[in-house]
């Protein structure tokens, strides 16, 4: 397999920003839905208490878990992109949900069938609407960076 | 034309506690279209409750109402308004629950929720969807609404239940004991005493039904230009925010301080630095809103609670009201509060009254409070342990300001509230305005300063306008509380709306009712002429409408005649009789 430079992306939530709006969701469910139904939402707020917040989804992780579980190959992820159903080879047995640690994918209880997130064909919706710009879709590379500069700003005062 | 059924559910749930069952009942397309939702059905469904019912037994009803937008993508959406009579002055009270809770009633499928009667023994309500129980809380008597939350999480293994329930303050019925949601909201004025009463402890909510509405591609496009016109009025670091509105109306002299007895307290200036520097921790939103306003600070102490939300009223009603100058001391107050299910603007009010009393020395043996002073945090922390506990002095403050007045000798003259409930926020000297918006307000509504920094609240500031400008801006004030209160809007949005006709046009795209600006503000007068009604037939009149003296007496306050002329024209305006009694049917 020939090496291609590819950055890996990732779609992340600034725990420092997030309010909490649930905005991101609103978007998510009817952009996937064409309805208001939160509980479809791809990406879900979290918060443990009044002092933190965030919004959370599928993490694209490399050798993914849910597609190592999945019995049937339903589920496939390209590298560096977004997690594949194929609803025909899916036999809702729902280990990929079982082997999630994040929660990324979900059982949609109506429509009877594993849902996670297709970051909207690389331009997520959630993190175009984000009032607070918290939810970034951007290259892991960058957001190390990023990290790396304000942990250095912190030591060096 | 045949409207079908978008927006709302239609459904409202009667929950009588005395008899054990829940029963659904039919919402009419009327009662939608002339009240709308919200404020709105609580103005009617009041009428429900027996004339002279005792507050505190079971003949009162706590009605529980969202709006057709709550819990829609719709900015700003997110309240449900609870509605009783108020053991404070057996009128009508409201306060609205802003958060989550609005958005599951909606998903659970109901416009209204009507509690009455009286459980034998502690209980909590279990909403999921459709099914509905009545369930043994003697476990959760003794804890927090926070402790609530999470032991009933566990209970029913179900982390997204949402739940509103009484703290200890509330269980032993303080007159002015709140109801808390979520950790950081609340809701006051007594509702928390009404709800002890019931012996309901928690009311447990979850729902997970799509929304049916008229008009969804547009209402997506609606609201998504509404988040992003919200762009420019953000700001959402820790100068702004309520510690920001603060420091302007200490700026324009219009913060009361030490019971209202002056108008700027100058310590302000050093407590916010002291916020900022070193308690502030984030801003958090509702669901929905792109404006977020709820600011969380550090509580510097071993209980283990972390964190509190302090808003304009919190740091008002320790800060400059009780003239505390220990940022350290205000948080912890407020803090208690949320522990024990506290109304904070009554027990910071009710306290700098106290401590305006001892400071006259009109307090006696029975009543001294010992160190009870203006300035002093160790006094006040354990007053409000005593009240909410409802022990030593603090079972004498636990009932309502007019029974305390009446206790204490030649206490009148520094009063401060309006219809029993404590004035606060913003000083009624600054202008005519203020002042008659106070003193025709039902409940003391505090969304003058409080935070909420529009365009119209600003005009109230203005302290020279002809009596027709001023009862003009209070009526159209007033109208439009009413109906964000009963869509439900947070007042915030009133500037990104710009107006009634694009909340207009919000409801139709919900609920595909046709309807513009000027059907939205007779709904409004209406509303506000139901709650009028309402208190008249409880026995408040035109001698409720006023001030507390201590606001006619002193230098540069409007003069007691001056105001009755101005309480004329605004009757007047209003289309009632000069005793301020709609001529509506009803």
């Amino acid at each position: 397999m020939t090496l291609v430079n590819q950055t890996k992306m990732i779609l992340i939530c600034d725990l420092k920003k997030c309010t909490g709006c649930r905005i991101c969701e609103y978007v998510c469910s009817f952009e996937k839905e064409k309805n208001f139904d939160l509980t479809k939402s791809r990406i879900k707020v979290v918060n443990r208490d009044p002092t933190l917040v965030g919004a959370f989804t599928c993490s694209l992780c490399n050798n993914a878990t849910c597609v190592k579980a999945c019995p049937t190959g339903a589920l496939s992820r390209l590298e560096n992109r977004e997690i594949v159903l194929d609803k025909d080879k899916c036999v809702r047995c729902g280990w990929c949900i079982y082997a999630c640690d994040m929660g990324g994918i979900f059982y949609d209880s109506s429509n009877h069938i594993p849902i996670v997130c297709d970051l909207c064909g690389e331009q997520p919706k959630c993190a175009e609407i984000c009032p607070e710009e918290a939810l970034k879709y951007e290259s892991l590379d960058n957001v190390i960076k990023k990290q790396s500069i304000s942990n250095l700003r912190k030591v060096l005062g | 034309m045949v409207y079908t059924m978008f927006g709302y559910a239609r459904r409202l749930l009667e929950v009588d506690l005395s008899k054990n069952v829940t029963n659904v009942k039919n919402i009419t397309l009327d009662l939608c279209r002339e009240f709308l939702g919200g404020l709105g059905f609580a103005s009617k469904l009041i009428f429900e409750i027996k004339r002279n019912a005792d507050p505190l037994s079971a003949e009162n009803n706590l009605i529980l109402a969202i709006g057709p937008l709550s819990g829609t993508s719709v900015p700003f959406s997110s309240g449900v308004v609870f509605a009783t009579k108020s053991p404070l002055n057996s009128g009508f009270c409201y306060d609205i629950l802003y958060g989550d809770f609005a958005m599951e009633m909606r998903m659970a499928n109901y416009d209204a929720i009507v509690i009455k009667g009286k459980a034998e023994v502690p209980v909590f309500l279990h909403i999921n969807n459709n099914r509905r129980q009545i369930k043994d809380a003697r476990q959760l008597i003794g804890k927090s609404p926070a402790e609530c939350e999470i032991v009933l999480r566990n209970f029913l293994e179900d982390p997204f239940v949402k739940v509103a329930s009484i703290g200890i303050a509330g269980e032993k019925m303080v007159e002015y004991a709140s109801v808390i949601s979520g950790q950081t909201k609340m809701v006051g004025r007594g509702i928390g005493a009404v709800m002890g009463s019931k012996n309901l402890k928690a009311i447990v909510i979850r729902g997970t039904n799509r929304l049916n509405l008229a008009k969804p591609d547009e209402l997506y496009t609606f609201s998504k230009k509404a988040v992003i016109n919200s762009k420019a009025l953000r700001g959402v670091d820790k100068n702004f925010g309520p510690i920001f509105d603060i420091s302007q109306m200490n700026s324009i002299c219009a913060l009361p301080t030490e019971n209202f007895k002056k108008s700027a307290f100058q310590e302000v200036d050093k407590l916010i630095h002291t916020l900022n520097e070193r308690y502030f921790v984030k801003v958090n939103a509702c669901p929905s809103c792109p404006l977020a306003c709820e600011y969380i600070y550090k509580v510097d102490d071993e209980s283990g609670r972390i964190a509190v939300r302090l808003d304009y009223g919190a740091f008002w009603a320790f800060g400059p009201n009780c003239a505390i100058d220990q940022v350290e001391s205000i948080l912890k107050a407020v803090e208690l509060c949320y522990f024990y299910g506290l109304d904070i603007i009554q027990t910071g009010g009710i306290i700098g009254f106290m401590m305006e009393c001892s400071e006259k020395g009109l307090l006696t043996k029975e009543t001294q409070a010992g160190e009870l002073k203006f300035g002093d945090p160790n006094s006040l922390l354990k007053i409000i342990h005593d009240i909410g506990n409802r022990r030593g002095l603090g079972e004498f403050l636990a009932k309502s300001p007019k029974f305390i007045l009446n206790e204490i000798k030649n206490s009148d003259g520094l009063a401060t509230c309006i219809k029993g409930f404590q004035l606060s926020g913003c000083d009624p000297k600054t202008s005519r305005a203020v002042a008659l918006f106070y003193a025709v307000s039902p409940c003391a509504d505090f969304s003058l300063g409080h935070g909420i920094n529009t365009v119209t609240s600003k005009k109230f500031l203005i302290p020279a306008n002809s009596t027709d400008i001023v009862v003009k801006l209070v009526k159209d004030y007033e109208d439009m509380i009413a109906i964000l209160n009963s869509m439900i809007l947070c007042l915030r949005c009133e500037d990104i709306y710009g107006g009634l006709d694009r909340i207009a046009q919000a409801y139709t795209l919900v609920t595909g009712i046709e309807i513009n600006g000027e059907d939205l503000k007779k709904a409004g007068e209406r509303i506000n002429d139901h709650i009028r009604l309402f208190n008249m037939r409880e026995g408040l009149n035109r001698d409720n409408d006023t001030l507390p003296s201590k606001f006619f007496n002193e230098e540069g306050a409007l003069a007691k005649k001056e105001f009755e002329l101005l309480l004329d024209a605004y009757y007047k305006e209003r289309g009632w009789t000069e005793e301020g009694e709609p001529q509506r049917e009803i």
